[in-house]
């Protein structure tokens, strides 16, 4: 039983049903996706039939012609995905670090101050970014003099709240007890982050790269404002040298839309992609369980994890804890 | 049994103190350095005439000066209008395709998922570019193809000011519902079957089990996603700046948008600082609105 009637009313009446549903969403999908499906097929026109009078909404012929518009378009094309793709990296590798890091000590550890520290991070997220655009650009440009860098594309987003929240909700959900009985056992806190924390955290880490890496692959507003040179530029940025309502900023000379191709738009979408976004579903508490067996391991306290986790006396009490 | 496991849950572990600082250490430095001090700064340049050396105090007058300022209100109303047109659309929208997915099978939830998230995955960057080419003045673009399939004339969608705030909720209401969607989803799957059994018992329909057990299950979430979408909407900047630039006739300049000109084109950080703290408290007191008004039976 569910909100719709399964069981009851003939099996053609459901199929019916179910297909009305699907061309409806089918619909619906259409017109959402079809923003991506124009910029993929005219990606593999000819580069002037984008810009051109007429619009095909059909593929016509394929050509990667605008491919290798793109990547003559500017010397620095290759450049922009090059820098996109180590702002986005390093950004993604220290935010599940850290994030994973201040998550399991604000959900796990002990300490003077905690809930107020905690709070005052959180009421961070609830201030609009454009308060802080100012004074952060100020303090790049003027304090720090760091702008046009990757130092000054990365360091603001070195670990955000949003990720220790993410990090730190997940790890409430890990028996204090494995930690404790580690403990026991002589492993450091170092020890137990890293082997007991960090395996038993995958799900939670995976979700907060893959989250990072399209956010920050994908962000325009903080490399606009922090780059000045076209060989500093992202991707993004270095996209809207194409063709926008105001390209007042930095614009080259030829971004005319005669000679403007399609394929510029398309190899921006491709790595968020990539990434495996079936991880997803590997969230929940059986998660934990599974992780735990196999993702112990070393040295002093892997003896120890061994016997805490393997041994059929423990797992009757996690199921009591459970 | 599963009430000796509350206490437990609970439980810290002590006389680690030292780590806790060390581990959340750079989580903290990043943040009082790239979001607390810009805060705290922010209030000082709104109160400042600023200068690269040496800034001069001079009040309120940032604030009294937005006040007075006509494109300030403009901004305002435009956000208000782009908030009201979208918000709702996008939420109602987001609700009836979960509903609508609900009884497919795993498999194709799980294609109709991922086949409304895709936009979320895109660029907005590059879907702005693809929508200056839907929104194409000439008769050969494609939305005015689209529309002459109607027999409607071609507009200059986002050259006119009649158009363009319309052709820039057009293009919100037509891309990124995924995460909404998903979230939805999430909720619809969570409701106890038990309601509906008792709900069956009774004789209930489709329509009566979808008013008296999905939407008063759903409340926390449709809460969580209409203040967080009204939030992000307040903030809109990106697809203004890159589609029309605010323009025409400042018909589609946001309140973001606003405070991003005032910043970095005319370098009026004083300004740009007090609008943009005018906005952050427009957003929490509407946020608290919603909370306070909307949130009332709801649980957490």
């Amino acid at each position: 039983m569910s909100l719709y009637n399964n069981h009851t009313g003939s099996r053609a009446g459901k199929t019916a049903r179910n297909t009305v549903i699907v061309v409806l969403l089918l619909l619906f999908a259409l017109a959402t996706l079809f923003p991506i499906y124009f910029m993929v097929i005219s990606s593999f026109g000819d580069p002037v039939e984008a810009g051109a009078v007429s619009y095909s909404i059909w593929p016509g012929k394929f050509t990667l012609d605008s491919y290798s518009f793109f990547f003559n378009y500017s010397e620095y094309s290759y450049r922009w995905i090059l820098n996109s793709t180590i702002v986005a990296g390093a950004v993604t590798i220290t935010n599940v670090f850290f994030a994973t890091l201040a998550g399991y000590a604000f959900s796990k550890l002990r300490f003077r101050g905690r809930g107020v520290l905690f709070s005052i991070l959180l009421a961070a997220m609830m201030i609009p970014y454009q308060v802080t655009q100012v004074p952060l650009y100020i303090l790049i440009v003027n304090t720090f003099h760091i702008e046009n860098t990757y130092s000054a594309l990365i360091l603001p987003g070195l670990v955000t709240v949003y990720n220790v929240f993410l990090a730190k909700q997940f790890m409430s959900s890990i028996p204090t007890e494995i930690m404790e009985s580690a403990k026991v056992e002589g492993c450091s806190q170092l020890q137990i982050f890293f082997r007991i924390i960090m395996p038993l955290s995958k799900t939670v880490m995976a979700v907060i790269a893959i989250l990072t890496f399209m956010e920050s692959w994908n962000t325009f507003f903080w490399p606009f404002l922090v780059t000045n040179t076209m060989d500093m530029q992202t991707i993004q940025v270095g996209l809207k040298n194409f063709r926008f309502a105001n390209t007042t900023y930095f614009s080259p000379d030829d971004g005319g839309r005669d000679d403007l191709g399609g394929a510029d738009v398309h190899p921006v979408l491709q790595p968020a992609e990539v990434l495996p976004r079936g991880r997803h579903r590997r969230r929940g508490q059986g998660l934990i369980w599974a992780g735990e067996r196999k993702g112990l391991g070393g040295w002093r306290c892997r003896r120890a994890a061994k016997l805490r986790t393997s041994g059929a006396g423990l797992r009757r009490q996690i199921r009591l804890w459970r | 049994m599963a009430q000796s496991a509350q206490p437990v849950k609970k439980r810290k572990i002590k006389g680690d103190g030292a780590w806790g600082y060390a581990f959340i250490a750079v989580a903290l430095i990043v943040y009082a350095l790239f979001t607390a001090y810009p805060v705290f700064s922010a209030f000082i340049i709104s109160f400042q005439e600023y200068k690269p050396l040496g800034s001069t105090y001079i009040g309120f007058d940032n604030y009294t000066a937005t006040f007075k300022d006509d494109l300030f209100w403009k901004s305002i109303k435009n956000t208000l209008v782009y908030t009201v047109l979208t918000v709702p659309v996008a939420l109602l929208l987001s609700f009836l395709v979960a509903i609508m997915i609900l009884p497919l099978r795993k498999k194709l939830q799980t294609v109709f998922k991922a086949v409304y998230y895709l936009p979320v995955v895109a660029s907005g960057v590059a879907l702005s570019l693809v929508w200056l080419w839907i929104f194409d003045p000439m008769p050969g673009g494609i939305f005015n193809q689209f529309i002459g399939w109607f027999g409607a004339h071609n507009q200059n969608w986002l050259g006119s000011s009649a158009t363009a705030m319309f052709s820039l909720v057009i293009m919100a209401w037509l891309s990124s519902h995924g995460a909404s969607i998903i979230i939805y989803l999430a909720a619809l799957l969570g409701i106890d079957d038990s309601y509906y059994e008792a709900a069956d018992l009774d004789g209930a329909s489709f329509l009566q089990k979808l008013w008296h057990i999905v939407i008063p299950s759903l409340k926390p979430t449709t809460l969580f996603l209409l203040v967080t979408a009204i939030i992000g909407s307040f903030q809109v900047f990106q697809n203004a700046y890159l589609m029309t630039g605010g323009g025409p006739d400042h018909a589609t300049t946001m309140v973001g948008l606003l405070i991003f000109d005032n910043a970095f084109k005319y370098f009026e950080f004083g300004k740009a600082a007090a609008q943009s703290l005018i906005l952050a408290l427009i957003i929490a007191l509407v946020s608290l609105f919603q909370f306070k008004f909307l949130g009332k039976d709801v649980d957490y």
